[in-house]
């Protein structure tokens, strides 16, 4: 039986009352990010986290006689498309969870613990109007077997290491920068011994100091020999002077073993060079 | 943010009309009659709908022109100040105006407006 506190028992017993009962989300996607919204006009405060006025609906549980695992849609406006820009990057949010709070504005800081529900989105779909979410709990039937798909000469990783640098399973880390050459009205000099790199390649750079503004960026180069580059259409003028590290990478990947071993981080290669190539292999 | 046209006439007063946009209040009836009932959401938009009646041609190019190109129809909010209570709301049209010829002689029209209020406010 759940333990509810004895103000919302008596709140939901009232006859009438000013308090409305507010439906909570925190739709928690695959990469961390957190929405919450709340069915209402106005924000919320709640726990210490503000609830976004937001227009969603949830849909009655669909159940059957039939052994099904009970389902219940969950329908989020995509007016703004604020969350299906999301949704595009993480394969439909399959597998995020939903928990959902009911709760009355007049008694917020009151334990709703016991009324909490938490789903996982099994299925989503969007519309010009509205993203729709499937949420159940999850089921080792729907659950994709084997988990990864194995090829032969592709990369199984669901993204590159750069340039954000927050992909320890690529890992790919580009190479350290020995020294940054700034002169007023020419491009910005880099040098990395043997650095490898080709004219037209476009690079990033991570964890610079000094010259900052390279950070979380793209240029593209020009080789100037096998130890130095220039970065293209860039004034030295317009960066700080650099005082240590960084490191410059190749800023994609098409996830191909040939462009890997360019990378030279083949050792970290996420396909499976041994198999066959052709038709489907279980490991 | 755009302000609504300044017109050469107010509102017909016999047509208007204000009130919450949504019913702001759920309730469920017991067998005995009684109501059990609870506010829908903790705050409620207001609306309002008025007419213009015998608006002149210009009148009515300004105001076309404003919903169709400032307002992009119900797209876009704007300020509208109450010609009742001289305050000034942030509203967005309810509904698409309506254009009713009036007087083909004079080229009149009855003009029918729907507003709601775009964001949250306490009055």
């Amino acid at each position: 039986m759940k333990n509810i506190p004895a103000n919302l028992i008596i709140e939901k017993n009232k006859l009438s009352s000013a308090g409305a009962w507010l439906i909570l989300l925190d739709i928690t996607l695959t990469d961390g990010n957190i929405f919450r919204l709340v069915r209402n006009n106005e924000d919320i405060t709640f726990c210490g986290n503000v609830y976004t006025a937001f227009n969603f609906e949830i849909e009655p549980t669909e159940q059957n006689n039939k052994g099904e695992i009970p389902t219940v849609t969950l329908r989020v406006s995509n007016i703004t498309k604020l969350i299906e820009a999301e949704l595009q990057d993480l394969n439909g949010g399959i597998g995020s969870s939903v928990k959902v709070t009911v709760v009355n504005s007049e008694n917020l800081t009151e334990d709703y613990s016991e009324l909490e529900m938490m789903f996982e989105v099994l299925a989503c779909n969007t519309s010009s109007k509205w993203v729709v979410f499937t949420l159940g709990a999850p089921s080792p039937l729907r659950q994709q077997f084997p988990l990864y798909k194995y090829l032969a000469l592709h990369c199984g990783y669901r993204r590159f290491n750069r340039p954000s640098g927050d992909y320890p399973e690529c890992g790919y880390t580009g190479k350290d920068i020995e020294g940054i050459t700034l002169s007023s009205g020419n491009p910005v000099s880099m040098n990395i011994t043997g650095h490898g790199f080709i004219t037209g390649n476009s690079l990033s750079f991570l964890d610079v100091e000094g010259t900052e503004e390279l950070n979380g960026n793209t240029y593209t180069i020009t080789a100037t020999d096998a130890d130095n580059f220039i970065l293209d259409d860039t004034d030295g003028a317009d960066f700080t002077a650099w005082t240590s590290g960084g490191t410059a990478g190749y800023a994609t990947c098409n996830m191909t073993l040939t462009d890997c071993r360019i990378r030279g981080n083949s050792v970290r290669f996420g396909g499976f060079p041994g198999m066959r190539s052709g038709g489907v292999r279980i490991a | 943010m755009a302000d609504f046209p300044t017109l050469s006439i107010n509102p017909d007063a016999e047509n208007w009309e204000e009130g919450p946009a949504i019913d702001p209040t759920l309730s469920s009836e017991f067998e005995s009659g009684h109501l059990i009932t609870r506010p829908r959401t903790t705050v409620t938009p207001w609306s309002w709908s008025f007419t213009y009646r015998f608006m002149s041609n210009a009148d009515k190019v300004t105001l076309k022109n404003f919903e169709k190109n400032t307002a992009k129809y119900r797209a876009v909010e704007f300020n509208w100040t109450n010609p009742i209570d001289g305050l000034t709301y942030v509203v967005k049209f309810a509904e698409n105006l309506k254009y009713y010829l009036e007087n083909n002689g004079l080229n009149e029209w009855r003009v029918a407006v729907k507003l709601v209020e775009a964001r949250p406010s306490s009055s």
